[in-house]
């Protein structure tokens, strides 16, 4: 493998490393060209080239069987190890053709957001936010791998809240932070931490080596964990309320990356750390299966009833991530259990997941155009645009019948192999999973139809032209791609094939044949593409011989007088009522679910901050301020003795200085507080309590002053065994000392209050839970 | 020798949807009219129909080429979805045997209808093409639960193995294998918009709802690929119950054939006059109606599903 990259090699650079170094390019001209249009457009032209250049690496895998790639990165001082199998090499795919694609787009897009200005900043972000996600898919180390997730999870943050002039854009952006810190960032350092830690191994395909010998119940609380994590990122249901809101929000070039590239990370996440680092397990297979059709009907019957052309996207989103989740658990169930049919649950996974990220993609860079002509997301006000915008037309109905899994697209194929993996398991509960998603894919069609009829179809109502061509020509890549794909399925699954083979080594080969034309499954059920096509086009012709079309047009009139059309068409809202009516129990049960989770979060984040305050309140002030001030300066020196352990360097002391400034000030404050009150009675009933919560205080200080210390020094111990490189660690502290000041300026746009409270019972949680992780695993 | 068999078996295929789709359509009506006690139109009549239409120029209410495209693809998914189905035991040459290919080819039959019947600005086509939605979207779960019923029997999804796949089944999988016939009967009763479940066309409703705005040549090809969808549909059943009997008689390839062949023929015609009493004797159902019997049907399945399910684990 590595060879053949170096063959194509530029100045002794590799293709992989030449691309990295113009995404860094891209971002610093990026940086440099501030608001200027000029610098963007040559930023995301560097993207561009960037992500065209990853491009050759899942051709490799597809047609040469390459054996997988280890590099090590020279960055920021330190070595990332870096990995690529064929499994990396789907992604590389999917985040490449998607970043090319919606860069070319940007160029003329961007003119929409002409308001907010910053263009510079917007592409830097961008690149940024692509390049994250192939590090993500390619690093070899677990803690960069949290690294690069964080990065990836605070550049999506800062693109979703990009117009945040916008109140909503600034609510659902700030729904997104939330949710994604609690919800996947929390799980998943608990869960690295934990691994790491107890294995002692960082690299992730050493992990794969000693992970086999691990407690089958800590294996079981680590799949939980990382489905938890990797769920909320997905858009699985019930974790998936953040999505809908956060997606549309975004800029459209940005929705594509996030609904294309994103979600399908956490998939690869899922596979990686729960199939390729631990061991498969049947139950786990199963339990993905199960949430995948839960969020397959969740997902799509919610779309049904949207009328606002992103946010049906966004939940169709949430639905075709539960069929890449239903494929994806059928093959790892059934490769737990030795069933050859696993590889093709698997690759009819992953193939959706190419799939999805291709036509949603395309759906969210046509809602893109219609929203840059019109202004308006809202399918109500639209109409007859197929006059004005043929090509954008054309292009979004290639994507709308291909989401919708209609033959010879690629979402038919993708579809077509998940039902025969699931139907022919043999299991019960997978079949029925397989019934469901046959039922929806009738579902996705009924929402697609609408989507494409009500913007696309009737008479205009809106004046409008078609889109530059720049954004035609990004569109018609992916559209390229739905129609290849789907007719020369080989094109993708012999790296599919590649693919699961990593993840499931026993399936053999037989369970899936594939040529240029043939699909076969089990040697049984074949589907050729090609013939489907060559048949069509025959009987069309067949069609055609016996009466060709002919016909005029006529205006319709009405006693004398021209009819105004426009009235005659159903409104988006008047689609599909009696069922949607029929069918209401579930949306709010769904609603019900999905908003309770959102509350609950909410509700637990004030809850923890009211209880906080209420033990504030009851003890006596001046035992506050001196027990806070004590346990402040126990904190302090017990993290100024961890930080110059650890690194020595100024990093750490500033922390502790500022907790010293704090301590102080706090202590300040207290006493004065108390100064005032002693000239009343109370206060000296006060003072009697304050004197015995006092020594209480004291001892609870002592006692987790001797914890903190304890867990720092366990924590100490561990660390310095596995980090020798001190270098690591110090270029670690140095990058998260940059998110915290990229927090900084976003408090400058976002309600400080809102922020600092979250942020401070964000890391509350994580140390809380990071004590009991530590505590409960020390022997 | 296999090429020229199949080959042969396609032609006939294509020829047994087209001409056979008016012809049934005929002694439907045929049988229609004389439970009404009327004399009722010769055999022939949907033949002279067509043939009408098809000589005739379309008025077009739009500019849409979707609309002018719409009953061709739509007249092409029909036959293509009929040389998927066994021609005898002879497999045509098909770009698949499979059950989900099949049912979705034949789908976009309904998907081209849908299509056209929203893209004119016309309240009755909206109104049409929305119930055909509904309707599928309520009767593709029951049709999901027969198939999956069958799939769990046999282990297979080609169509003609899941037939020969029932002759060679114990006596209770046998008696699974008959209530998933009955599911499978229902939904593709429901699916062919036989009265009462025409409420996408209803003709006297909302002057026949997405074929409103149609006239001319392609109002006829859109009729006649509704009429060969129909075919399609029956045939397909009758080929399920025709296929495992002649394979549990052993008979010889040639001889198996011919039985068969004229068996299908014969099932297929015997069904049709079966619908066709059936319609004659009930109105059509409201749109919410419709839904509401499936959903029960639906759920009836799922208990039927479940049973099965465990049984087969056991």
């Amino acid at each position: 493998m590595l060879p053949i990259l170096g063959t194509i090699s530029v100045f002794k650079l590799n293709l992989f490393e030449l691309s990295l170094i113009l995404y860094l390019v891209a971002i610093v001209i990026g940086i440099a060209s501030r608001g200027s249009k000029a610098g963007a457009n040559l930023s995301f032209a560097i993207t561009a080239l960037a992500a065209l250049l990853l491009l050759p690496i899942p051709f490799i895998y597809g047609f040469l069987s390459a054996e997988p790639i280890e590099l090590s990165l020279w960055m920021f001082g330190t070595s990332i190890p870096i990995y690529i199998d064929a499994l990396s090499a789907v992604l590389i795919f999917v985040i490449s053709i998607l970043t090319l694609t919606s860069s070319i787009y940007s160029i003329s897009y961007m003119e929409y957001y002409h308001e907010i200005g910053m263009f510079g900043y917007f592409a830097a972000l961008f690149s940024l936010f692509s390049v994250s996600m192939i590090l993500v898919v390619t690093v070899n180390s677990a803690l960069w791998f949290l690294f690069m997730w964080e990065v990836m999870t605070l550049a999506s943050y800062f693109l979703i809240n990009w117009e945040y002039v916008e109140e909503s854009v600034r609510r659902a952006a700030w729904k997104y932070f939330i949710s994604m810190h609690f919800l996947s960032t929390l799980p998943l350092v608990l869960a690295i931490a934990a691994l790491v830690t107890i294995t002692g191994v960082d690299s992730l395909t050493e992990l794969r080596t000693v992970t086999p010998t691990l407690d089958p119940r800590l294996i079981a609380v680590l799949h939980l964990l990382f489905l938890i994590g990797f769920g909320a990122k997905a858009g699985a249901v019930p974790l998936h309320f953040w999505l809908p809101d956060a997606h549309p929000a975004a800029p459209s070039n940005v929705s594509a990356l996030l609904s294309g590239a994103m979600i399908k990370v956490a998939v690869y996440g899922l596979l990686r750390f729960c199939a390729f680092v631990l061991p498969i397990s049947y139950v786990l297979g199963l339990a993905i299966a199960v949430i995948g059709t839960i969020s397959l009907m969740v997902g799509t019957l919610t779309a049904l009833r949207q009328t606002d052309a992103k946010r049906l996207l966004a939940y169709h989103s949430v639905g075709q991530m539960g069929y890449i989740w239903l494929g994806v658990g059928t093959g790892l169930a059934l490769a737990a259990i030795g069933n050859p049919l696993a590889v093709v649950g698997l690759v009819a996974g992953l193939y959706h997941l190419i799939n999805h990220a291709l036509f949603k993609g395309l759906l969210f860079l046509s809602a893109g155009s219609i929203l840059f002509r019109t202004r308006t997301r809202d399918l109500n006000v639209i109409g007859g645009l197929a006059r004005y915008m043929p090509y954008t037309a054309a292009l979004t109905l290639i994507a709308a019948l291909s989401i919708a899994g209609v033959p010879p697209f690629n979402g038919f194929v993708s579809k077509w192999l998940i039902y025969e993996s699931t139907f022919l398991s043999g299991n019960g509960i997978l079949v029925f999973c397989g019934v469901m998603a046959l039922f929806i894919s009738a579902a996705t069609l009924a929402s697609f139809i609408k989507f494409y009829t009500t913007a696309f179809g009737g008479v205009p109502k809106v004046e409008s032209r078609e889109v530059p061509s720049s954004m035609l020509f990004g569109k018609s890549i992916l559209a390229a791609l739905c129609i290849i794909t789907g007719v020369i399925p080989i094109t993708v699954l012999n790296l599919l094939l590649a693919a699961s083979k990593t993840i499931a080594p026993i399936a053999p080969p037989t369970a899936l044949t594939v040529t240029i034309s043939f699909v076969t499954v089990a040697g049984i059920s074949t589907f050729i593409p090609l013939l489907l096509i060559v048949t069509m086009a025959v009987l069309l012709l067949l069609g055609f011989a016996i009466a060709v079309p002919r016909g005029r047009v006529v205006a319709p009139w009405d006693c004398g007088e021209r009819v105004e059309l426009k009235h005659y068409k159903l409104l988006a809202l008047h689609y599909y009522r009696t069922y949607e009516e029929y069918i209401h129990a579930l949306y709010e049960l769904s609603h019900k679910l999905s908003e309770g989770f959102g509350h609950a979060l909410i509700k637990t984040a004030y809850f923890l901050a009211n209880a906080s305050n209420t033990v504030a309140t009851t003890l006596s002030r001046r035992i506050t301020g001196a027990a806070l001030s004590r346990a402040m300066k126990a904190l302090a020196s017990a993290s100024d003795a961890m930080a110059s352990a650890l690194s020595g360097k100024a990093i750490g002391n500033a922390l502790s200085r500022i907790m010293w400034a704090l301590a102080t000030a706090s202590d300040a404050v207290a006493s004065t507080l108390s100064g005032k009150a002693i000239s009343s009675a109370l206060s000296r009933v006060m003072q009697a309590l304050a004197i015995a919560s006092d020594a209480v205080a004291t001892a609870l200080t002592r006692a987790s002053v001797s914890m903190v210390r304890g867990i720092g020094e366990f924590v100490l111990h561990n660390l310095k065994e596995f980090y020798a490189d001190e270098a690591v660690f110090s270029s670690v502290v140095n990058a998260l000392h940059g998110i915290a000041r990229f927090l900084a300026w976003t408090v400058l746009r976002t309600d400080i209050n809102t922020f600092m409270s979250y942020s401070a019972l964000f890391i509350l949680m994580i140390s809380l839970l990071v004590i009991a992780l530590v505590v409960g695993v020390t022997p | 020798m296999h090429y020229i068999s199949t080959l042969i078996a396609t032609v006939i295929a294509i020829v047994l949807g087209m001409g056979l789709a008016p012809l049934l359509d005929g002694i439907s009506r045929k049988v229609k009219a004389r439970l009404q006690y009327r004399q009722g139109p010769p055999i022939v009549q949907t033949f002279y129909d067509l043939a009408k239409l098809l000589r005739m120029e379309s008025v077009l209410p739009t500019e849409s080429r979707l609309f002018v495209l719409a009953p061709y693809i739509a007249f092409a998914s029909a036959l293509a979805a009929m040389t998927t189905l066994p021609i005898g035991t002879i497999q045509p040459l098909s770009f698949t045997g499979d059950i989900f290919v099949f049912l979705y080819v034949l789908a976009m039959v309904s998907i081209s209808m849908m299509l056209a019947g929203f893209v004119v600005p016309n309240t009755y086509s909206g109104i049409g093409a929305n119930r055909e939605m509904m309707l599928i979207l309520s009767i593709e779960p029951v049709l999901g639960m027969g198939i999956g019923i069958l799939a769990l029997l046999t282990g297979s999804l080609s169509l003609i193995d899941i037939m020969r796949g029932i002759a060679t089944l114990d006596f209770y999988k046998l008696l699974f294998a008959i209530v998933a016939y009955l599911l499978l009967m229902y939904a593709i009763y429901v699916e062919g918009g036989f009265i009462p479940f025409d409420v996408a066309e209803a003709e006297t409703e909302i002057l026949e709802g997405p074929l409103c705005e149609y006239s001319g040549r392609l109002l006829g090809f859109f009729k006649w690929a509704l009429l060969i969808k129909r075919v399609v549909l029956v045939w397909l059943y009758s080929s399920l119950i025709v296929i495992p009997i002649v394979t549990a008689l052993k008979l010889g390839a040639y001889l198996s054939f011919i039985v068969t062949f004229i068996l299908q023929l014969f099932l297929t015609v015997v069904m049709y006059v079966g619908i066709a009493v059936i319609e004659a004797l009930n109105a059509r159902y409201r749109i919410d109606h419709v839904i509401s019997y499936n959903t029960r049907v639906l759920l009836v399945s799922i208990l039927i599903f479940i049973v099965v399910a465990v049984s087969v684990y056991v």
